[in-house]
């Protein structure tokens, strides 16, 4: 039964299964995307004004989600992954990725919400409070108040009398002014009352980003080093292939670690410090590729005509590198993700604004004796990840290859 | 030709020395590229300027940069790595005082994941087909995927915290002294249990697997067929002939696997509150003690370089011997 399903059924149906779950901040963030943009036209100055990351990410999800929709409907016959048949390892893939496109949907509360702590101190998964919330009379009926109104709704970010848990039910509810739902917190809270799903889904993006723009860099560098070092041969060749072994020589996470301590942990440099430290054995995957091609007579041909160097990378040499490259890449993947959050773990880095998957593992290390929960669910996830990626990379070999760079 | 060693040891040597001059380069830029004023460590900018100058020309640090790099080269090549900022004592007293732990658990790891991937691969050759190898088989695939850290945790969770049967951290038991020697013995082993199998697991199950794709991929060349079809024993063959020549590529992964361990000691000693090479590192970089810091990288860097370099050695040593014994039968 599941061998029939197509990826791009998979695909549809969880976005829409996304957008059936989550119908209630969907429907919210349309009607700030609407209001905002009428004030776009209106109020041009205050409506640049409301402009802030986190209505930027959210607008950013909300708008993805119907044009991935329709944009695999109708792509759906032209790419021809898109049809094929949808293994378990590609759901997996599925899933990741749209977890990363879609966490501010996702998310039910902000990712730095403390509950009050009395009653959210390190509550157990599947526990359930009440959550009191008083309709604020303060708004009043224009668009700007209406935004924020929204706006406080969808991004809290600290509970006030306004806004808390309670341990029981509010009995003299006056109609419309307080409100008491009932809300369970799937995978518990954190010492500090903070929703631990929230967290993990910020932070499992968040460690997916600055793994994949740390992969980009070293992607860059490896490809264009292993090209010259591999076309040009003789004393670059020479030069480049002593650099790369030296940077071999010594140990990956200690040269990160010397980096991060004299440049600073902020989020670019750890990203940067990455990018530049996994860059050696795709230089050697590429490099030994096009020494292997550069006899080869099309090549030859192309390079008669007169082709220019970039154009020979590009539209020459890249697609015939690309199997061995992205097995590399992935795989540098997982490991500079790995490596990210054994630094996080740590404490070398992770003083960023969003949690990272190795602080929070941190966190729930220093509290595992009273609450296994906290560190549980975002060690699962890494090893999740771990996981797909080298079913994924034993899926494009065919085989597993053996893993030492 | 014997000269022919010789030569080829001179030029890997080489090769390690301008290694070790390119780390202590990239030490040296990185120091150099970090913001701040140094002297600012040592005094506060409220002092008088004259104070401030004084402590400048002390280090060297109103000198060129290339002065400076060159009296940096000396200080290393000396063994002075300055004096750390928490402990206020030389860098490199520190740092023998706490390494031996490190090498000691690296060690340990190492001889532990050699052992026991050998005797499974040669335990589980017996039993092949069986549901025990295959079980074994797709376990080694699911903990392929397991960090260190994660392996950590939950030894930690399960034996310490939910069974009560290790301690959590700490080298020895707070009443250490009062123990007879098969007491402290005992303490020792249940300390550091946890520790060892964290670092050496997931070498285990990485040695495990290649020895064994090793070892299906030489059963298939015709010399074992040949000797099959000679009438030796499938035991024999498989442990004279066809282990070895498995297990021979992994003497080329010695210096990269003990890289590994020494950056795996880092997560495994701050796990288990062992006060090591890799936890010192640790707190030294929290502290942002600077010369802790570099004295640790350019130890473990030499280290690791060191066991590469005699990895080469013995690479070199039995390339020759081969090429040598076909000249012969030649």
């Amino acid at each position: 039964m599941t061998k029939k399903i197509k990826i791009w059924q998979a695909i549809v149906c969880c976005l829409l299964l996304i957008a059936i779950v989550r119908f209630n901040e969907v429907l919210i963030s349309v009607k700030m995307l609407f209001i905002f943009f009428s004030l776009l036209f209106s109020d041009y100055s205050s409506a640049l004004s409301l402009i802030k990351e986190k209505i930027v990410d959210q607008f950013t999800s909300l708008l993805i989600l119907p044009t991935l929709l329709f944009l695999i409907l109708i792509l759906r016959r032209k790419i021809f992954w898109l049809s094929k048949k949808c293994s378990g390892s590609a759901l997996m893939v599925i899933l990741l990725i749209l977890l990363f496109l879609f966490a501010p949907l996702l998310a039910p509360y902000d990712d730095n919400l403390q509950f009050n702590l009395p009653q959210a101190k390190r509550l157990t998964p599947f526990s359930t409070q009440q959550l009191v919330e008083k309709v604020n009379p303060e708004y009043g009926n224009n668009k700007l108040d209406t935004f924020h109104k929204y706006e406080n709704l969808l991004f809290r970010e600290f509970v006030s009398s306004d806004y808390y848990l309670a341990d029981e039910p509010i009995e003299n509810v006056k109609s419309g002014e307080i409100t008491s739902a009932q809300i369970t917190f799937v995978l518990g809270t954190d010492e500090y009352g903070r929703d631990i799903l929230s967290r993990i889904i910020y932070a499992t993006r968040y460690s997916l980003m600055i793994s994949f723009f740390a992969i980009v860099i070293s992607g860059i560098l490896g490809i264009v080093l292993g090209f010259v070092s591999g076309y040009f041969g003789r004393y670059t060749d020479v030069v480049l292939n002593r650099i790369v072994e030296m940077f071999l020589a010594i140990p990956f996470i200690f040269l990160v670690i010397l980096s991060v301590a004299f440049l600073g942990d902020s989020v670019t440099t750890v990203i940067i410090i990455l990018g530049f430290a996994g860059w050696m054995s795709l230089f050697k995957v590429v490099r030994s590729e096009v020494l292997k091609l550069k006899a080869k007579d099309h090549i030859v041909t192309a390079k008669m005509i007169g082709m220019s160097l970039s154009n020979l990378l590009t539209k020459e040499y890249l697609p015939l590198l690309l199997p061995s490259i992205s097995v590399n890449l992935v795989f540098q993947f997982a490991y500079i993700l790995v490596a990210e959050s054994s630094l996080s773990f740590l404490g070398i880095t992770g003083n960023y604004s969003h949690p990272s998957l190795g602080g929070m593992i941190q966190q729930g290390f220093a509290s595992l004796s009273n609450a296994w929960w906290v560190a549980l669910f975002p060690t699962m996830v890494i090893t999740w990840i771990f996981f797909i990626v080298h079913n994924a990379v034993r899926k494009m070999n065919g085989s597993e290859s053996n893993i030492f760079r | 030709m014997p000269n022919r060693k010789l030569v080829r040891a001179v030029s890997t040597f080489s090769t390690y020395l301008l290694t070790i001059f390119l780390l202590i380069s990239v030490v040296f830029i990185l120091v150099r590229l970090s913001p701040g004023d140094p002297t600012l460590k040592y005094l506060s900018p409220q002092f008088n300027p004259q104070l401030h100058e004084t402590v400048k020309n002390n280090y060297g640090l109103d000198k060129s940069v290339g002065e400076q790099y060159l009296r940096f080269l000396v200080n290393i090549a000396h063994g002075n790595l300055g004096v750390s900022y928490t402990y206020r004592e030389p860098v490199q007293s520190i740092i023998l005082e706490k390494a031996p732990l490190t090498l000691f658990l690296a060690i340990i790891s190492f001889v532990l994941q050699i052992a026991v991937s050998v005797g499974l691969v040669q335990y589980l050759h017996q039993h092949r087909g069986k549901w025990l190898e295959r079980a074994l088989n797709k376990i080694s695939l699911i903990m392929y995927a397991l960090p260190p850290m994660v392996v950590g945790i939950g030894l930690i969770f399960i034996f310490s915290i939910v069974l009560k049967m290790f301690p959590i951290a700490d080298v020895v038991s707070t009443n250490f002294d009062q123990l007879n020697y098969l007491q402290k013995t005992f303490d020792l082993v249940k300390h550091f249990t946890l520790p060892i199998i964290t670092l050496s697991l997931p070498g285990i199950i990485i040695y495990y697997n290649y020895i064994r794709e090793n070892v299906v991929a030489t059963e298939k060349q015709t010399f074992v067929k040949f000797l099959f079809a000679n009438g030796f024993e499938n035991e024999i063959i498989f442990k004279k002939h066809v282990l070895p020549n498995s297990i021979n590529p992994l003497i080329s992964i010695l210096g990269t696997e003990l890289g590994i361990l020494l950056g795996g000691a880092i997560i495994t000693e701050s796990l288990f509150g062992l006060p090591g090479l890799g936890r010192l590192t640790v707190t030294a970089i929290i502290t942002r003690d600077y010369p802790l810091v570099v004295g640790c990288v350019l130890l473990t860097g030499f280290f690791v370089l060191l066991v590469n370099f005699i990895a080469d050695l013995y690479k070199i040593k039995r390339d020759i011997q081969l090429s040598q014994s076909i000249n012969i039968s030649d």
